[in-house]
């Protein structure tokens, strides 16, 4: 039987050499392993695609302070109520979203009459730095699912219009795009938030070109297309360049919106008021030639 | 009646030596503190997720605390032989039943006013100001609420065997009527007549527990609600639980207590 203190040199040798093996190995493995960023898809796995689109809908509660349709009485409408609010999707005046936000209606019994005592029945909307109060699942929806593109826009829009906060707006649309380098939706909003907030026309204008040639390729790509967002794309170009004098510009690109939605009856009406700001832009051009 | 006081001091007294409540608000306290430290862009004043989280924690402790007290009360005494000297006093058993009612609901009223008070200084230390009615209206009606949950579960350590069964059945229902109670009708009104026969049945009978759930309220601001429909709420849950202790007393008169 040898002794006890050769056996531990013997165990502590093992060991070191175990070690010194093993060391380089690791490193490799960590290298094909999820990084620390990458906890919650292993946590959640595909379920915090779920808990994401959750928490953006609870901002989106939060925006209507609590007054919002359960899922028993939810409209088929796929895009939250904050989303259409960010992108401008819904006019007021037509009365669109108040009639869907009208989702109580009458009654149908005591129970009900009288439980509508103990929660929120007026329909309100945040407005200034109260919208501050969405942020918080704005910033957890976005951590469970990066790819979430509305979560960026959404956030980034109430905090640079509402909140005054566009430094910490153009930090959410970074860390959005780059989870998502593809994205024309973030470039869009980073190009808006240069222009409006910043007034970097040079760098809005940048911006906006390749949003459009990423909304292009994607369009290409999967033989669809996003016309409302390429109106609105092209519509700021256009106003950029009339902006700053170039009139040519602005008018070949208030062109391709006519062009782009020529075959859509869905922009009729808009297609007028694009029409006639293209014949003022031209008879501007005409008496002021460059 | 100082049989029935005598009876819920005991079981004050039994609560507040017990470890589970000292758990449960550590719990929420961290959590909420937790939340509270973490910054979002940079804002300091975002108060209202906070308050969400903290309410929520407080709902979900305070039902497992009023559910899990109550359920071990009787199957506890008729195991350790101690419902014997009790009945010995000479105390009836509709006492015994009132006793330990009161004795969970008091004591789950002091666990909730704790969680309320931490609530109202995390919010007051963030908003720099304390809507105390709305508190308050929240704390009643959510305790109200709760003596309801109490008498139901007193109901249930009656009927079944063990008190875990008891404790999974009544937080399976009172958590169901929660969130589908003030649904039911509209589910009914989209099926067929059995079925929406069946449904209406139960949405007429159950006690609409989420009536009681302001969190919405003081989470959004939204104001107090009227005080006549509060002390009506009042009433309706005085009524159920009523009703629940009463059951609970009939078959209770009845049972056969050596084990």
């Amino acid at each position: 039987m040898p002794s006890p203190s050769f056996i531990l040199a013997l165990l502590l040798t093992i060991c070191f050499t175990l070690a010194t093996w093993l060391q380089p190995r690791a490193a490799n493995w960590n290298q094909n392993r999820a990084r620390p960023d990458d906890f919650l898809a292993i946590i959640f796995g595909d379920a915090r695609r779920l808990f994401a689109q959750h928490f953006f809908v609870k901002a989106d509660v939060y925006f209507h302070s609590g007054y919002y349709p359960s899922i028993f009485d939810q409209a088929r409408n796929q895009q939250t109520h904050i989303a259409e609010e960010a992108g401008g999707r819904h006019a007021r005046g037509e009365g669109g979203h108040e009639d869907e936000l009208n989702f109580l209606g009458p009654p149908r019994d005591w129970i009900e009459k009288f439980g509508r005592n103990f929660f929120n029945t007026e329909h309100t909307e945040l407005s200034g730095a109260d919208v501050r109060e969405i942020l918080p699942w704005m910033r957890i929806a976005a951590e469970l699912d990066p790819q979430q593109v509305d979560t960026y826009t959404v956030g980034a829009f109430f905090l640079r219009t509402q909140i005054k906060k566009p430094v910490e707006a153009e930090q959410f649309l970074r860390d959005g795009l780059r989870a998502n380098k593809d994205s024309y939706e973030i470039l869009f909003e980073l190009g808006s938030l240069y222009d409006e907030d910043y007034k970097d026309v040079n760098r809005a204008r940048n911006i906006w070109q390749l949003a459009e040639s990423k909304l292009e390729a994607q369009e290409a790509a999967s033989g669809t297309m996003d016309l409302q967002l390429k109106r609105r794309i092209l519509v700021h170009l256009a106003h950029l360049e009339e902006g700053q004098g170039n009139l040519n510009e602005a008018i070949g690109y208030l062109q391709r919106v006519v062009d782009a939605s020529a075959a859509n009856k869905e922009y009729t009406e808009q297609q007028a008021g694009i029409q006639k700001q293209i014949d003022e832009l031209k008879q501007k051009l005409a008496a002021h030639p460059k | 009646m100082n049989a029935v006081f005598a009876i819920a001091g005991v079981v004050i007294k039994e609560i507040y030596r017990r470890k589970d409540f000292y758990v449960l608000f550590v719990l929420v306290a961290l959590i909420t503190l937790l939340m509270g430290g973490a910054s979002f862009f940079h804002d300091d004043n975002i108060v209202r997720s906070i308050r969400e989280i903290c309410l929520l924690l407080i709902w979900i402790s305070a039902l497992v605390i009023a559910i899990t007290t109550t359920a071990r009360q009787i199957p506890a005494e008729r195991e350790n032989r101690t419902i014997f000297p009790l009945l010995a006093k000479p105390v009836t058993r509709g006492q015994v039943i009132a006793g330990k009612f009161l004795g969970c609901w008091f004591a789950t009223g002091l666990a909730l006013l704790v969680f309320y008070l931490f609530l109202g200084v995390v919010s007051a230390a963030r908003e720099h100001h304390l809507p105390v009615l709305n508190y308050f209206q929240a704390f009643w009606l959510q305790w109200v609420m709760l003596g309801v949950v109490v008498a139901m579960s007193l109901l249930g350590s009656i009927v079944f065997a063990a008190p875990s069964s008891n404790s999974t059945i009544c937080l399976v229902v009172v958590v169901g009527i929660l969130l589908l109670g003030g649904h039911l009708n509209l589910v009914a009104s989209q099926q067929a007549p059995p079925a929406r026969d069946f449904l209406y049945t139960i949405y007429f009978l159950i006690p609409h527990l989420e009536w009681f759930d302001v969190r919405d309220l003081i989470i959004h601001d939204r104001g107090l609600v009227t005080w006549p429909a509060c002390g009506l709420a009042t009433l309706y849950a005085a009524a159920y639980a009523t009703f629940f202790l009463f059951a609970a007393w009939v078959l209770f008169r009845r049972k056969a207590l050596n084990t």
